[in-house]
């Protein structure tokens, strides 16, 4: 029950803000979904730039309730309600969770809302955006990311966290550049999705669902680790 | 007499900072004053208490249930107030009380209401626009609204106009008055814990010079006054610390009945008020 009240308290005091975030990823992909639409044309830089978009200000703004309890420093207040340590750990892991889902959904919203103000909301040109798959595999690597970022956080401070997660994710932009030209990355990750498609869809997302909870786990049990010896 | 709090042989190192072999008890019914000069520990030993600072060594119970194993259970019967209390500022007081009241299974919405309308806090106004002093009292009507039998205060006074220190005073000896509440509450404007302590443990550099009752501290020590003629070394044994000048000099004593043994009627003896306890365990101190 803690761990329920935890994550109420986070929607709830922050529901103002969750409220703009939400407006701003809507309007991030409506505009550039109208904006690619407009210029009549898909071409795959564009595309890679817009899941580069998504996933930063996905996360960005997963991140909203830990900022918010770092620049109020109200981690010393909620750690003396009657709650443990790991409580806490667990919540913002759901919490977070629950606000990953919830921008994603609000992304795949903002494109149906760009291609319905451009007129063209059946565009083949958006067909590869549609795909199921390849929000999962979006959801895969937010996680992924929160994964390693998280116990940063709980260890460090959000301010040193986040500026080693930064360069943990630059590294990855770099390899994932040098991929794509040297190591003809498109190509595999087309393939990937086409080998995806042909497989048992439920097999295969009940494997990448256990995959990501496992490595949640994971890293929920360091996070609260660093976090239970932490002086508030 | 059943203790609410009760603190063993407690250590905890931070760098240069060390609370060294922290024992003392408070009893059910009575508010404990810790006093200290700044940096001496005393938020350090709340903090442990609260469990949001660990400890290196030593037991901490309350209720008679360890703190730690039963933190839940602990902490719903407590009411803590912070000396800065930090709130999410966008909130205003009712939010803020929307977000904290689900976690208490006995919280008192009238309770509640008659403490802000009491401290005539305003429900509708952003937190950032408070005072110190309404901040400081809306977290302390947001900390006695679950009906908690501990209340735990970290510096509330300091910082606050004399007239709100007053009120707060006398708002926690009302609540008192059932006999079943403790309240441990630190301080280092000793005439707040004069006024309302029953016990005061003094905490000088991490550790604990006495923890008593007001009126055995009071009795056990005491200022005395004489003549430069008076002191050598032999005499300078009786005093915690004594300072001298040109018109003679001015000691403290943790043995007045030992003392005027030695001055006889040579010497002047007054009380010691805790700011003098204070202030001569800080001279000894810089002389050690």
């Amino acid at each position: 029950m803690g761990i329920l009240k935890l994550i109420q308290k986070d929607f709830r005091a922050h529901r103002v803000y969750l409220l703009y975030s939400v407006v701003l990823l809507c309007a991030i992909s409506t505009l550039f979904t109208y904006l690619v639409l407009l210029e009549n044309g898909r071409t795959d830089f564009e595309l890679i730039m817009y899941f580069v978009i998504v996933l930063a200000s996905t996360s960005i703004v997963s991140l909203l309730f830990i900022q918010m309890d770092e620049l109020y420093k109200t981690d010393e207040i909620f750690a003396s309600l009657p709650v443990t340590r790991t409580q806490i750990i667990i919540a913002k892991y759901l919490s977070s969770f629950i606000q990953v889902l919830l921008a994603l959904a609000v992304h795949f919203l903002g494109i149906q809302l760009g291609a319905y103000f451009h007129g063209s909301p059946g565009s083949p040109q958006l067909e590869i955006i549609y795909n199921p798959l390849l929000w999962l595999i979006m959801g895969v690597l937010l996680l992924f990311f929160k994964s390693y970022s998280y116990p940063l956080y709980f260890r460090f401070g959000l301010t040193i966290g986040a500026a080693t997660h930064g360069v943990i994710q630059f590294l990855w932009l770099v390899i994932l550049i040098l991929s794509f030209r040297f190591f003809n990355l498109q190509l595999k990750i087309e393939q990937l999705i086409e080998w995806g498609s042909g497989q048992n869809g439920y097999l295969l997302l009940t494997a990448l669902v256990m995959a990501v909870v496992a490595l949640m786990i994971l890293s929920m049990t360091l996070s609260s680790k660093f976090f239970k010896h932490k002086a508030i | 007499m059943s203790n609410t709090l009760e603190i063993n042989n407690l250590s905890k190192s931070y760098g240069d900072f060390q609370l060294d072999n922290i024992s003392f008890s408070l009893p059910t019914g009575y508010i404990m004053g810790i006093i200290g000069p700044n940096g001496a520990g005393k938020t350090t030993i709340i903090k442990i208490i609260m469990n949001l600072v660990m400890k290196d060594a030593g037991k901490v119970s309350i209720f008679g249930k360890d703190h730690s194993a039963h933190e839940v259970d602990v902490k719903k019967r407590i009411g803590f107030v912070y000396d800065t209390p930090n709130y999410y500022e966008h909130l205003n007081l009712k939010q803020l009380k929307n977000t904290i009241a689900p976690f208490y299974e006995n919280w008192d919405e009238a309770g509640f209401n008659d403490l802000v309308n009491r401290f005539n806090l305003p429900l509708n106004k952003a937190l950032k626009k408070f005072s110190k002093g309404m901040a400081m009292k809306s977290s302390i009507a947001i900390a006695l609204s679950h009906h908690a039998d501990f209340i735990i205060m970290d510096e509330p006074t300091s910082g606050l106009d004399p007239v709100v220190r007053r009120e707060l005073l006398d708002f926690l000896r009302e609540l008192m008055e059932d006999g079943n509440k403790s309240i441990l509450f630190s301080s280092h404007i000793t005439t707040d814990i004069e006024q309302i302590a029953d016990y005061i443990t003094y905490v000088h550099d991490g550790r604990i010079v006495f923890s008593d009752t007001k009126d055995d501290i009071s009795e056990q020590y005491g200022l005395v006054k004489g003549g430069n003629e008076l002191l050598n070394d032999e005499t300078r044994k009786n005093f915690v610390a004594v300072r001298s000048g040109d018109f003679g000099f001015e000691g403290l004593t943790s043995n007045v009945s030992g003392t005027k043994k030695v001055f006889n009627d040579k010497a002047i003896y007054e009380k010691a008020s805790l700011e003098d306890i204070m202030f001569f365990n800080n001279l000894k101190s810089k002389v050690v």
